[in-house]
């Protein structure tokens, strides 16, 4: 990797992250712009030089962490603080920096080359086994994601809350039952039934309803009791309660 | 000065990396290697390691699916990845590239089942803590926002600001921006190490193989890739340490350790105090080196200078982090100094199975005997004296090991002290290693620096985490780690996010309050254990008006579950005594209490408002 590089990387970094350019290229020239490019920069210009490829890249992530570290102390002093303007044109400025001093110093770039290749290039066989473990790199993070969520839809319940939002009380459900469900959610008053009605709600979705009818005379007064069933579980399947906060 | 601790046994890999003058070790050894056949090695070796993490996964997929087989795949997993590269790393056939390239590759794939084992979000409690801090520096968009959870984390912000600035810059998660900034420090220290070892040695053997027994430290290969401070600062304080160094073999300026000794000082307060120390041992050691004075000076005088700056630092922006080091510190001196009615540590965990207790002690065992193995083959040899000194702060390790016995909190301070301690045994272990499998040794000496590297590894497997009730995802445990951060428990934490204001208090048991604190901005209460076992409304008022909790969150698997941590909540009081899961009647009292509303009710967990109990 030669200055010219860094350089054009710098300002590709910059004008990708400000302009909120697609996932594709904002993820790799944003990692570049914290994780090698500063530190790439500022070795060179210390002549800090490791011939090791895998050594040199080492080392340029740790210097860049560091340059992070020190710099976001910066850029906390300022008001504007820690965005993601103001850390583009620092880590920017800095790379620029360090790039201009490198070549001021008549500092050599390092190379920062693929570890498996030889002085006459990768035989097909290493090319191969390479590719097949990345494949199974792949593999292995596919087959995690995908049975943490299973694990996960595995678990099967239903959310029921009561909100404040306001002067009224709310009636919050949420299904995570893996199947749509035909809830009952019924309201108590001072133990009296006030309001039943049906939700059909399907897996994932929610439900909130403002309890502004519920009969009662001054607000805090009596004790509202929410009630959730559901086909096939016992009754009631979940209960939230507010009690008064006066005394009647 | 070039030195080497290499005798006339002592093989060399011919391998020099650099343009260093050669030594008479590196002078000797193997052929040079082809370079295809070479590259085609290391890519078949890389090719085994990646079907070891593979293996792994699918085994904790199958532990997750609750199938057959798990624990076994997981085994046969970890061998895949330990095993080819302990063989070639150990081989003095192996050069410093496939060395590197080998410990970097099991790097990579320690750090990708670090992800895999929660790929969804940070579980852990620790990650939960500093969750915390970067959610406040993404919030408001500066540092230092006090964080009840952790107190002493907002002081050394490093590894948060990296990771926030990867989120914004990339639009990455916070989560996956955390496990992008760990992974590419874990993946680096591998390489610091082995550049450590080599600056010490200048020998490419002796740094692969003591960059691999320090792989064997119980944190290195999932705490220390997980999304926490130490983890960060780690790779800097190796770097630091090579700065000083390479002040005396090169007559390098001493000035070149404040670089990476600063972003250490800014993110983890333990590396840098421990970094202290070990930058004095070096001003020390080189002071008494042949013509080394002035240079121990200059190094005796930048340490002083960066402890100055630790101390004032530490001093002004988190002043709590000095009782919160002197705490451990305080338990290893009273139980040094105590008589036989002090308190001793659990040797053996609970519930862990016989024959990892047996490892565990073997590989102790072994690892102390190789260190003074080592010191003492370093003294006999030709070493420099500079040389002998380094092998003898190898020392700590035996030192770490009358801290496990001694002290009552001793396991986890030892695992924890093992993480810095690894970096001075590793050197003498492995001259001693070296010695077993010389250039021309039979297969028998092979096998044995094989076992005794596979015994290791397998050591830090099962004195390291996740420990064994949770090394495989999928069960779950009440009041515990990762495991006990299920769906129930994530829901609960969305809903208090998405319904509490920042800040609230709130009683609840390990695994809530972790998922409140981290993701909700909670304050959780570290007394609430009394309130839980109360079994007469008066004192159970009495409590409330004491915690002056805002709200209270119970889950009914506490009747059904004992804790495998040994408690249910912060400092609680019956901690240890948990033979049997709580009473179920030691809950009716939450929709007993007349000033009590319950909020909210997932099945297992409820979340219950008290503060009319207390007038709030």
């Amino acid at each position: 990797m030669g200055r010219a590089f860094c350089l054009v990387a710098a300002v590709l970094a910059t004008v990708a992250v400000l302009s909120g350019a697609v996932p594709a290229l904002t993820i790799p020239l944003g990692a570049m712009l914290v994780f090698v490019l500063p530190g790439y920069a500022w070795l060179g210009a210390v002549r800090h030089h490791e011939p090791q490829p895998l050594a040199s890249g080492a080392l340029v992530v740790m210097a860049s962490v560091g340059i992070v570290i020190v710099l976001g102390l910066g850029l906390n002093l300022f008001a504007g603080g820690l965005t993601r303007s103001t850390w583009v044109a620092e880590l920017s400025l800095v790379t620029v920096a360090g790039l201009a001093m490198s070549s001021m110093r008549g500092c050599a770039s390092s190379g920062l080359n693929w570890p498996f290749a030889t002085p006459r290039g990768a035989s097909p066989a290493t090319v191969l086994k390479i590719t097949l473990a990345i494949l199974l790199v792949g593999a292995t993070g596919g087959i995690s994601v995908a049975s943490q969520n299973a694990w996960i839809e595995r678990q099967h319940f239903s959310e029921l809350a009561l909100t404040r939002s306001g002067a009224s009380p709310g009636v919050y459900v949420r299904n995570l039952e893996g199947r749509r469900i035909t809830y009952t959610v019924t309201v108590w008053v001072n133990r009296q039934r006030a309001i039943r009605f049906r939700v059909r709600l399907g897996s994932g979705s929610h439900f909130t309803r403002r309890l502004d009818n519920a009969p009662v005379r001054r607000r805090g007064e009596a004790t509202l009791k929410v009630t959730l069933d559901r086909p096939g579980a016992r009754s009631p399947y979940r209960v939230v309660l507010l009690r008064p906060t006066k005394r009647a | 000065m070039i030195m080497t601790v290499s005798t006339r046994e002592q093989p060399s890999t011919g391998a020099a990396v650099d343009k260093r003058p050669v030594t008479v070790s590196e002078s000797r050894g193997s052929p040079p290697p082809d370079d295809a056949g070479s590259g085609n090695a290391l890519a078949t070796s890389v090719l085994v390691v990646a079907l070891g993490g593979f293996a792994v996964a699918i085994a904790y997929a199958l532990s997750r699916a609750e199938a057959p087989g798990a624990t076994a795949l997981y085994w046969g997993g970890q061998a895949l990845i330990i095993l080819p590269v302990a063989l070639r790393v150990l081989s003095p056939s192996a050069d410093a590239r496939e060395r590197m390239a080998l410990l970097l590759a099991m790097a990579a794939v320690q750090s990708l089942l670090a992800w895999c084992y929660s790929p969804d979000q940070f579980r852990f409690p620790d990650e939960l803590q500093h969750v915390r801090t970067a959610t406040d520096i993404l919030r408001s968009h500066h540092l230092f926002t006090p964080n009840s959870y952790l107190e002493v984390s907002p002081g050394f912000p490093g590894m948060e600001e990296v990771t926030t600035a990867v989120a914004l810059l990339t639009g990455m998660s916070l989560f996956h921006a955390g496990v992008v900034t760990v992974s590419a420090v874990h993946l680096a220290l591998p390489i610091c190490l082995f550049l450590l070892y080599r600056e010490l040695t200048n020998d490419t053997r002796i740094a692969g193989i003591a960059t691999l027994i320090y792989t064997t430290a119980p944190h290195y290969a999932y705490f220390n890739a997980l999304f926490v401070y130490s983890a960060v600062a780690l790779p800097f304080l190796v770097l630091a340490v090579r700065a000083a160094l390479r002040s005396y073999q090169r007559k390098k300026s001493a000035l070149w350790i404040a670089f990476p000794f600063l972003p250490m000082m800014l993110t983890h307060h333990l590396t840098a105090f421990v970094g202290i120390v070990v930058l004095a041992a070096v001003a020390i050691i080189v002071g008494l080196s042949p013509r080394g004075r002035s240079i121990g000076l200059r190094l005796a005088g930048m340490t002083v200078g960066l402890s100055v700056a630790t101390i004032l630092w530490t001093a002004h922006r988190s002043p709590s982090t000095f009782s919160y080091l002197a705490g451990p510190i305080h338990d290893v001196l009273s139980s040094v100094t105590r008589s036989g009615d002090s308190e001793h540590p659990k040797l053996i965990a609970y519930g862990v199975p016989h024959w990892e207790s047996l490892v565990a002690m073997s590989a102790a065992g072994i690892t102390a005997a190789c260190v003074l193995g080592g010191i003492a083959l370093v003294s006999r040899q030709d070493a420099s004296r500079f040389v002998r000194l380094a092998a003898i702060l190898g020392l700590t390790y035996p030192a770490l090991l009358v801290v496990r016995i001694v002290a009552p909190t001793g396991p986890e301070l030892a695992t924890r002290g093992l993480t810095y301690g690894m970096l001075l045994a590793a050197f003498p272990a492995a001259t001693a290693l070296v010695r077993l499998w010389p250039l021309h040794g039979s297969g028998m000496r092979a096998a044995s620096a094989m076992a005794i590297t596979a015994t290791l590894a397998v050591g830090a497997i099962v004195t390291g985490l996740p420990p064994s009730w949770e090394r495989l995802p999928g069960r779950f445990h009440v009041a515990a780690f990762e495991s006990g951060i299920d769906r129930h428990v994530t829901a609960g934490g969305a809903w208090a996010h998405d319904n509490w204001l920042p800040y609230q208090r709130v009683a609840c048991d390990f695994s809530l309050c972790s998922m409140f604190a981290g993701y909700s901005h909670a304050t959780v209460s570290t007394a609430a254990s009394p309130m839980y076992y109360a079994t007469s409304m008066a004192v159970f008022d009495q409590s409330l008006r004491d915690l002056t909790s805002d709200y209270v969150a119970v889950d009914q698997r506490w009747t059904r579950q004992t804790p495998v941590t040994g408690r249910y909540f912060f400092r609680d009081v019956l901690e240890g005594e948990h033979t049997w899961p709580l009473a179920p009647s030691l809950f009716v009292k939450f929709d007993r209490n007349p000033r009590i509303d319950r909020l909210y009710d997932n099945g297992p967990i409820q979340l219950y408002d008290t503060r009319k109990v207390w007038g709030g």
